[in-house]
């Protein structure tokens, strides 16, 4: 299944169809996306700060 | 105690819901006494176990001795460390600067990379985690720990992570150095492809570019050689080493070809903490310990048992499980967080790298029985 991410316009394959709330990740430009609708179409937003700690 | 430090910390750190108080091998206990198992490790700074009596012993000895000794005058473990350094990595990176951090290191690599080249871009990748200070902040890929910080350390471009292509289109007449981590560790744990890493050893000596490896996370035992350099065979001109170097002790360090150390003038980098005697006898102490009870094949051994028995793990939630060693990253189709907390409460510490994927950092001296104890936890929390 082929997807546009939508920070970077970049080609997003996944394996299996998504569903609602799933992570993706552009391998792109590194944006991590959450899947917002799956029907009809398949709607991807850039995951908004979650305030967690991921560094070091 | 919580309430105290969410009051006078800067808090700029999502925290756990526990104090921890105490810490023996790859276990940690709370205030209440409740233990966990520590896969965190201190962000993969508990190499040798927490508290390892070694590490102890020999910082107890040393504050006793002499706690102070700037680097202008010589002292008797800096110089044994200096020593150890040299024999443990490659012989061609024979010189070393010590500092506080793996960030520090980073630093100290990008100034000397500048100052040897007479070339001032470097090539950095995309996922790439190498600190927050300025220069290693630029290198970092994350939009999220940089956006705010604008303008960074000019001439930084990011490449595809294993596409040489990608990095062969950044070169420019004024690149100086090329920056990686073998095993991306904050970007979610890949690993670089044999063929990715040799690539760039060609291109860096083809176009007279410096190689630089990050191996701050990977290195020392963590991946099942002492060196992720080891898996490929191959050399970089410069080494940034870190984490748990000294056993726990703040520590870095910036390993390079002597005629690369040589290019800087007196005085033109320094630390007023490196190489203090007493993070310096805990490093000995921890190296030797590496290597006196065989911790990089640990590493290899139980990190197989340990992939082995999480990719059995039957779960719609996880999407991939990848890594080396005891270097591990379990991608989930969800945030991570609430399975994090969940973990928490059942005695297993892990923590994250980046929005989805779970990472595992445990003590090189985990048991079979603690990674048994650790796979049923997460075979609860994630069977949903």
């Amino acid at each position: 299944m082929k997807l546009i991410c939508p920070e970077c316009g970049a080609e997003i394959i996944l394996e299996d169809k998504p569903v609602e709330n799933e992570i993706v990740e552009c391998s792109e430009c590194g944006a991590q996306l959450v899947v917002k609708q799956v029907n009809p179409e398949i709607i991807l937003e850039v995951l908004e700060d979650i305030g967690e700690d991921w560094g070091e | 105690m919580m309430e105290i430090e969410e009051k006078y910390s800067a808090g700029i750190y999502s925290k756990r819901p526990i104090i921890i108080v105490k810490g023996k091998g790859s276990r940690v206990w709370d205030i209440e006494g409740r233990e966990y198992i520590d896969c965190v490790g201190g962000f993969g700074v508990a190499i040798v176990g927490h508290s390892n009596e070694k590490v102890v012993e020999t910082i107890c000895e040393q504050a006793k001795q002499i706690i102070v000794c700037p680097t202008v005058f010589y002292n008797d473990k800096r110089a044994e460390l200096l020593r150890l350094v040299a024999e443990i990595t490659p012989k061609e990176l024979s010189k070393t600067f010590l500092s506080n951090s793996g960030t520090e290191a980073v630093e100290c690599a990008l100034k000397i990379a500048r100052k040897y080249t007479g070339k001032k871009e470097f090539i950095a990748m995309k996922r790439a985690f190498h600190g927050r200070t300025m220069g290693s902040l630029s290198a970092t890929w994350k939009k999220k720990y940089k956006k705010n910080f604008e303008p960074l350390v000019p001439g930084f471009k990011h490449a595809t992570f294993n596409n040489l292509d990608s990095v062969q289109d950044l070169i420019t007449n004024n690149t100086a150095a090329i920056i990686v981590e073998p095993v991306q560790g904050e970007g979610g744990v890949y690993v670089a492809d044999y063929d990715f890493i040799k690539g760039l050893r060609d291109i860096a000596d083809d176009k007279d570019i410096l190689l630089i490896f990050d191996e701050i996370q990977t290195g020392f035992g963590r991946t099942g050689k002492m060196f992720a350099l080891e898996h490929y065979n191959v050399t970089p001109d410069i080494l940034c080493i870190g984490k748990g170097m000294a056993g726990g002790l703040p520590i870095g360090a910036t390993v390079a070809k002597p005629e690369i150390f040589e290019s800087l003038d007196k005085g033109e980098h320094g630390s007023t903490f490196g190489g203090n005697p007493v993070v310096a006898a805990a490093a000995i102490a921890a190296i030797k310990y590496i290597i006196n009870n065989k911790l990089p094949e640990h590493a290899k051994i139980k990190g197989e048992y340990l992939l082995d028995k999480l990719r059995r793990i039957e779960s719609n939630v996880i999407r991939e499980v990848r890594g080396i060693g005891l270097m591990i990253g379990i991608e989930l189709r969800f945030p991570v967080k609430k399975y994090i907390l969940e973990a928490l409460k059942k005695g297993v510490l892990i923590h994250s790298s980046g929005i989805s994927t779970l990472r595992m950092l445990p003590p090189l001296i985990i048991t079979y029985k603690e990674i048994d104890m650790v796979i049923e936890v997460l075979e609860e929390v994630l069977k949903t």
